[in-house]
């Protein structure tokens, strides 16, 4: 097999609390940076939007008016319109308005801030749910007396999506975007595809599987990362508003788009290794076994 | 005729004396010299050899491969160390061992991995 990395380049830059890296054919050099320009741009603007730790957000401002209608961008609306969409298709499993249950688990201030202590009391957990209450015609958007909306591992996906697109209209061949785990292909990859480790969720620094991605997006979701105690972690489980305990401590998803990936993550750790009977992904368990519905690379070693 | 005994040497009363000291000087020295030759305890900062401490890390994964739902540009290679090789039909499973190392003998040509997904 070819290293894909032989002939490509990397820019790493942090944003939305996590190391997001460009990588990317960079033949055109000039074509590489105006990508990872362009890249770093569309991050800052999303987060800028989409961050509910930054007071300044549209994502707080609309928080702040739950119970009355707020006017949004269109990037917002469209966000909005895919989570409420996809919390249709998943039967609530994928629910954006987990706010208020994964502040009472814990995750009411930045991360870094949490890592060292800083939090405020746990409050029991209450079932979320209240999706379809939302409603949004055209740029209105109404969000329920006391429910706020939580976009931060689908905002991410879909900042994803919108970067490589952007990267590989700037020159380069294929790029691809990661944001913390969260990595989508555009463009036609060296073949066979771009080698992707996949983190063992007890240690970062062992590989437990390597996958060869071609196209398409994956997304990892995992109860051991962003974990501040016992059984407190920010993936919730909008039917009892607790974090999620389904023997999943890991699920790593692959779909076209990363949005779709970021949800169907969250989807598989949810509902538990029978997320194996309709979607693709590779699940790590608390009872340490891997399980996984992609196929293998056969290609015997020369 | 007989014969009478001989008569006992008595000591000195001053070499009395000095054997008193002496006898007396060795039980009150006893005790210390005893102590003074028993082993001592071990203490945490007497300069012994430094303590070894030994951390066994050792992380068992079996791998389940399911029946895929559909084609998808997306496969695997199994890293994890240890043998493993790839199913042969598409409901197999393989156990393994790795240790904390990411490297480890794979049946099938692994890509270098270039970027990594590992959750947030």
């Amino acid at each position: 097999m070819r290293s894909p990395a032989s002939a490509s380049g990397h820019h790493t830059f942090r944003a939305m609390g996590t190391d997001v890296t460009l990588l990317a054919d960079a033949d055109d050099v000039d074509g590489f940076r105006s990508a990872a320009e362009r890249v770093e741009r569309i991050f800052v603007r999303e987060e800028l939007r989409f961050s509910r730790f930054r007071p300044e957000s549209e994502l707080s401002r609309v928080n702040a008016r739950a119970g009355r209608t707020t006017s949004v961008s269109s990037g917002f609306a469209t966000l909005v319109a895919f989570a409420l969409e996809a919390a249709r298709r998943t039967r609530g499993r994928f629910d954006p308005t987990v706010l208020d249950a994964v502040m009472a688990a814990g995750y009411d201030r930045d991360f870094d801030e949490l890592l060292v202590g800083a939090r405020g009391a746990l409050r029991p957990p209450r079932p979320c749910g209240r999706w379809p209450e939302v409603t949004l015609h055209g740029g209105e958007l109404r969000l329920p007396d006391g429910v706020g909306l939580d976009l931060g591992g689908v905002a991410k996906g879909w900042t994803v999506d919108l970067a490589a697109d952007a990267a590989v209209r700037s020159g380069p061949r294929w790029a691809v975007v990661n944001a913390g785990g969260d990595l989508r292909i555009v463009g036609t990859p060296p073949s066979p595809g771009i080698g992707v480790a996949v983190e063992d969720p007890d240690d970062r620094e062992t590989e437990i599987l390597r996958l060869v991605l071609g196209s398409g997006a994956l997304a990892t979701s995992s109860t051991t990362r962003r974990a501040w105690g016992a059984g407190l972690h920010h993936l919730i489980d909008p039917s009892t508003g607790a974090p999620a305990s389904s023997g999943v401590i890991q699920a790593t998803t692959w779909a076209a788009t990363c949005a779709d990936a970021e949800v169907a993550s969250k989807e598989a750790l949810l509902e538990g290794e029978r997320a194996l009977d309709h979607l693709p992904a590779v699940l790590v368990t608390d009872d340490g076994c891997i399980a996984t519905n992609l196929g293998a690379e056969v290609e015997v070693a020369a | 005729m007989t014969d009478t005994p001989a008569r006992r040497r008595r000591l000195s009363r001053r070499a009395l004396r000095a054997l008193a000291w002496v006898a007396g000087g060795l039980a009150f020295a006893s005790p210390f010299a005893a102590l003074t030759a028993a082993p001592r305890p071990a203490t945490a900062g007497d300069g012994a050899s430094p303590r070894r401490v030994i951390i066994v890390r050792k992380i068992t994964r079996r791998i389940v491969v399911h029946p895929a739902p559909e084609p998808l540009p997306v496969r695997y290679v199994y890293v994890g160390g240890g043998s493993s090789s790839a199913p042969s039909s598409p409901s197999t499973s393989s156990s393994s061992s790795s240790s904390s190392s990411s490297t480890g003998s794979s049946a099938v040509a692994a890509a270098p991995a270039s970027t990594s997904t590992g959750g947030s």
